[in-house]
C-alpha cells in the first residue's frame, strides 16, 4: 500500500504538460485532452479521463535572439568575441517564453449533441524580454558613451503560478454550428511582473556645475508581486539570514491556495462553410485575477538631474548623502503598495480554417462500432487539415503566429499529425505527432521544430510530448 | 525524461560549455563625484581670513557590488579654475567609514593671472592591485588651503571645482 502511495505522489510530478503559447501540435487535435482549452468547441470522446496516475510529459520552451550555440559552439573563436557579437545582435523584442500546464485531474463526457468536461490544472508561465540597454550598461559601462540611454520600457517580464478549476460545455447545433465554453476559476499562488514602464536614464556630457549631468528622465516604473513580500521581508529568502523552514512552509501554504482569486472563460465557435470546410474562432483565458494576498508592489515615477554633491565647506558637517537621497525621493518617489490589484490574463486568440477529407477506404473500418465514434464525426473518423492564426497579448508585447496542420487518420487506432508553423521565435517549425490507442488506453508522441534536432544548441525552441490518457 | 535527456544530448552540435569559464567583460563606468563654486567671501568668516576649508563627502559608489568586486583601476579627476590672485593647495583623502585614511592626493593650484583664471585638471590613478583597500572607501575629506594672504574678500569671481571618477572593472 505504501508503495502505491509513493507511486501516486511521484507520478504527480510526471503528469505535466509543458508547452509554449502557440502550440500547433495540440490545437484541434482529435480527442486530445489539451485541445479543449484552445478550441473549446472541438469534439471529444464519449468519455475521457486524465488522472494523476497516467504519466504525461510535454516540454516546450521558446527563445528568440542568440542561442546557446552562438556562444558555446566549439568553433575556435574567442568566447568573449562571441558574447559581444551576440550582444550586438540581440533586440529588446526578443526573449524567453514558457508555458507549463500540469493537468492534475480532468474528465469529459458527452451526451447526445452536448459535451461536458471539468478538471483542475496548474499553469506556470513565464515571459521575459531582453533589457538590452541594461545589459550594455552592465557589460560595457557608460564611459565614453554620453547620451546612450537606458530604457526602462525594456523591463518587461511576467512569472506566474496559477491553479485553474474549469468546467466546460460544448454543443452541436442543428445548423451545424458548434460552440463551446470553459468557465474558469483562478487561484494564483504567486506572481511577479513588470511591464508598461517608460522613461530613460543617461548622462549628458557637459554639466552646468560638473563634468556631466546624470539624468533620470520621466521614469514610470512598476513592479507588481504577490506572494513575495513575506518570503523576502520576513523569511529573508535570498539573504544570508534566510529562515529556510519558514520559506518552505510559506511556499507550501501558497501552493495550497491563496486569496488571489480570478474568473475567466475560454470561448469557441466552429461554423460550417461550404462542403467540408469549417471555420473556427476561439479565445483562451479571457479573464482576470484579483490579487489580494501578500501583495508587494513598487511604483517609481518622476525625473531627476544629478551633477554630484555640491560641497559648501560648512562649519558643521552636512549630511550630503542624506540630502541627495531625500531630494531623489522627493523628485522620484517610490511608493510601496500592499493594496489589491487586478490583472488581465494574457489571453490567446485562435482562428482557423479546416478542411475534412472525404472518407476513404482505409477509414472504413469493419470493426467500427456505432455509438463509439467521434463526437464530431459519428460515422467514422476522417483525416483533416487546417490553417491557424494565433495572437497573444503579452501585456503590450503582441505575439503572433501562423501555421498549418494535417491530421491524418490512417486507422481508427492510429493517427498522425504534421504541422508547419512560423512565429516570432521559430521561422520554419515543422512538427510531427502520432497518437494511437489500444482499447480505451490512448498514447501519443509529439515533437516540433524537427529541423532543430540537427543541433539543439542552436535551436530557438523544442517541444517533446509523451503521454497517455483514457478515452472511451 | 531520464531516457530522453541523453538522447537529446546527442543532438547537440559541437559545443564546448567550458568556454564560459573564459568569460571576461571589462566595463568602465564614469560618475560625477562633487563640485564647488566659491567666491572670495567664502574664504572669510566674520571678515577674518580662513586659511583652510574642509568638507567631508560621502562615497557610496563601492556599495555597488560589481564595482567593489571587479574594480581594477580608478582614475580620479579634479578640475579647478582659480580666478583669484592667490595660490591654493588641495588635499583629497580617501577614508573608511571610521575615518581611517586609505590614500590621499595633494597638489598646488596656481593663482589666476589678471582676468585669466588658472585652469587645470589633475588626474590621479589608483591601481587596485597596489591598493586593494581602496574599495573600502566610504568618505572623502577635501581640504583647500590658501598659501598666501592676498585679500580676495570682495572678489566676485568664482573658484570652481569639478570632480569625477572613472571605474574600470573586470567581470569574470
Amino acid at each position: 500500500m505504501k508503495k502505491i502511495w509513493i507511486f501516486a505522489i511521484a507520478s504527480l510530478f510526471f503528469v505535466r504538460e509543458i508547452r509554449a503559447q502557440f502550440d500547433l501540435l495540440t490545437y484541434d487535435f482529435r480527442r486530445h485532452p489539451a485541445a479543449v482549452f484552445s478550441d473549446p468547441a472541438s469534439g471529444q470522446a464519449r468519455f475521457w479521463l486524465v488522472t494523476p496516475l497516467i504519466p504525461q510529459t510535454q516540454f516546450q520552451v521558446k527563445l528568440s535572439g542568440p542561442t546557446a550555440y552562438d556562444l558555446f559552439a566549439a568553433d575556435g573563436r574567442d568566447f568573449n568575441d562571441k558574447w559581444r557579437q551576440a550582444l550586438e545582435n540581440i533586440r529588446p523584442s526578443q526573449g524567453l517564453l514558457l508555458e507549463n500546464k500540469n493537468l492534475w485531474l480532468a474528465a469529459g463526457w458527452r451526451k447526445d449533441e452536448q459535451a461536458f468536461r471539468l478538471g483542475l490544472y496548474t499553469q506556470f508561465h513565464v515571459w521575459a524580454f531582453h533589457p538590452v540597454s541594461f545589459y550594455r550598461l552592465a557589460l560595457y559601462g557608460n564611459l565614453d558613451r554620453p547620451g546612450e540611454k537606458v530604457y526602462f520600457r525594456e523591463l518587461n517580464f511576467n512569472t506566474e503560478l496559477v491553479h485553474v478549476l474549469f468546467a466546460g460545455w460544448a454543443k452541436n447545433w442543428p445548423s451545424g454550428w458548434k460552440t463551446g465554453i470553459n468557465f474558469k476559476i483562478y487561484n494564483s499562488a504567486g506572481n511577479i511582473s513588470s511591464y508598461g514602464n517608460s522613461g530613460t536614464f543617461y548622462y549628458e556630457p557637459s554639466g552646468q556645475n560638473n563634468y556631466y549631468t546624470h539624468v533620470v528622465d520621466r521614469i514610470n516604473l512598476q513592479v507588481h508581486s504577490s506572494g513575495l513580500g513575506r518570503l523576502i521581508l520576513e523569511d529573508k529568502a535570498g539573504q544570508s539570514s534566510v529562515n529556510e523552514a519558514a520559506v518552505r512552509r510559506d511556499i507550501i501554504d501558497r501552493l495550497n491556495g491563496t486569496n488571489n482569486w480570478g474568473l475567466g472563460v475560454d470561448l469557441g465557435v466552429r461554423m460550417p462553410l461550404n462542403g467540408r470546410w469549417e471555420a473556427a474562432l476561439s479565445v483562451e483565458d479571457l479573464g482576470f485575477i484579483r490579487y489580494a494576498d501578500d501583495n508587494y508592489s513598487l511604483y517609481s515615477h518622476g525625473s531627476y538631474r544629478y551633477e554630484g554633491i555640491n560641497v559648501i565647506f560648512p562649519e558643521n558637517p552636512v549630511d550630503y548623502w542624506g540630502q541627495v537621497r531625500d531630494d531623489f525621493k522627493e523628485k522620484v518617489p517610490t511608493d510601496t503598495l500592499r493594496a489589491v490589484f487586478f490583472k488581465m490574463r494574457p489571453f490567446k486568440l485562435y482562428t482557423s480554417l479546416r478542411y475534412t477529407f472525404p472518407g476513404r477506404k482505409i477509414n472504413d473500418y469493419a470493426c467500427y462500432r456505432p455509438g463509439r465514434g467521434d463526437y464530431d464525426a459519428p460515422g467514422k473518423p476522417h483525416s483533416y487539415a487546417g490553417i491557424v492564426l494565433f495572437y497573444q497579448n503579452l501585456q503590450g508585447k503582441p505575439y503572433w503566429g501562423a501555421g498549418a496542420y494535417l491530421q491524418w487518420v490512417t486507422a481508427r487506432w492510429l493517427q498522425f499529425r504534421l504541422t508547419y508553423g512560423s512565429d516570432a521565435y521559430i521561422k520554419h517549425n515543422i512538427g510531427l505527432g502520432v497518437q494511437w490507442h489500444i482499447g480505451p488506453w490512448h498514447a501519443y508522441l509529439m515533437a516540433d521544430n524537427l529541423l532543430g534536432y540537427t543541433n539543439l544548441a542552436a535551436s530557438h525552441g523544442q517541444y517533446i510530448g509523451l503521454g497517455t490518457y483514457w478515452a472511451f | 525524461m531520464a531516457v530522453l535527456v541523453p538522447i537529446l544530448a546527442g543532438c547537440m552540435g559541437k559545443v564546448d560549455w567550458n568556454q564560459g569559464e573564459d568569460f571576461e567583460a571589462r566595463p568602465a563606468w564614469t560618475f560625477d563625484l562633487f563640485y564647488a563654486r566659491l567666491k572670495g567671501e567664502d574664504f572669510y568668516v566674520q571678515n577674518q581670513p580662513v586659511t583652510e576649508l574642509h568638507d567631508t563627502i560621502p562615497m557610496k559608489v563601492f556599495k555597488i557590488k560589481q564595482i567593489k568586486d571587479g574594480l581594477q583601476k580608478l582614475v580620479f579627476y579634479f578640475d579647478v579654475q582659480n580666478p583669484f590672485p592667490t595660490r591654493f593647495a588641495y588635499r583629497v583623502e580617501w577614508a573608511r567609514g571610521s575615518g581611517v585614511l586609505i590614500t590621499s592626493f595633494a597638489d598646488t593650484i596656481a593663482p589666476g593671472n589678471g582676468n585669466q583664471a588658472f585652469h587645470h585638471e589633475f588626474r590621479h590613478t589608483i591601481i587596485k592591485d597596489s591598493l586593494p583597500e581602496i574599495v573600502l572607501t566610504e568618505q572623502m575629506f577635501l581640504t583647500l588651503r590658501r598659501l598666501d594672504t592676498t585679500d580676495i574678500r570682495n572678489d566676485e569671481r568664482e573658484f570652481t571645482v569639478k570632480s569625477k571618477a572613472d571605474f574600470y572593472a573586470l567581470m569574470q
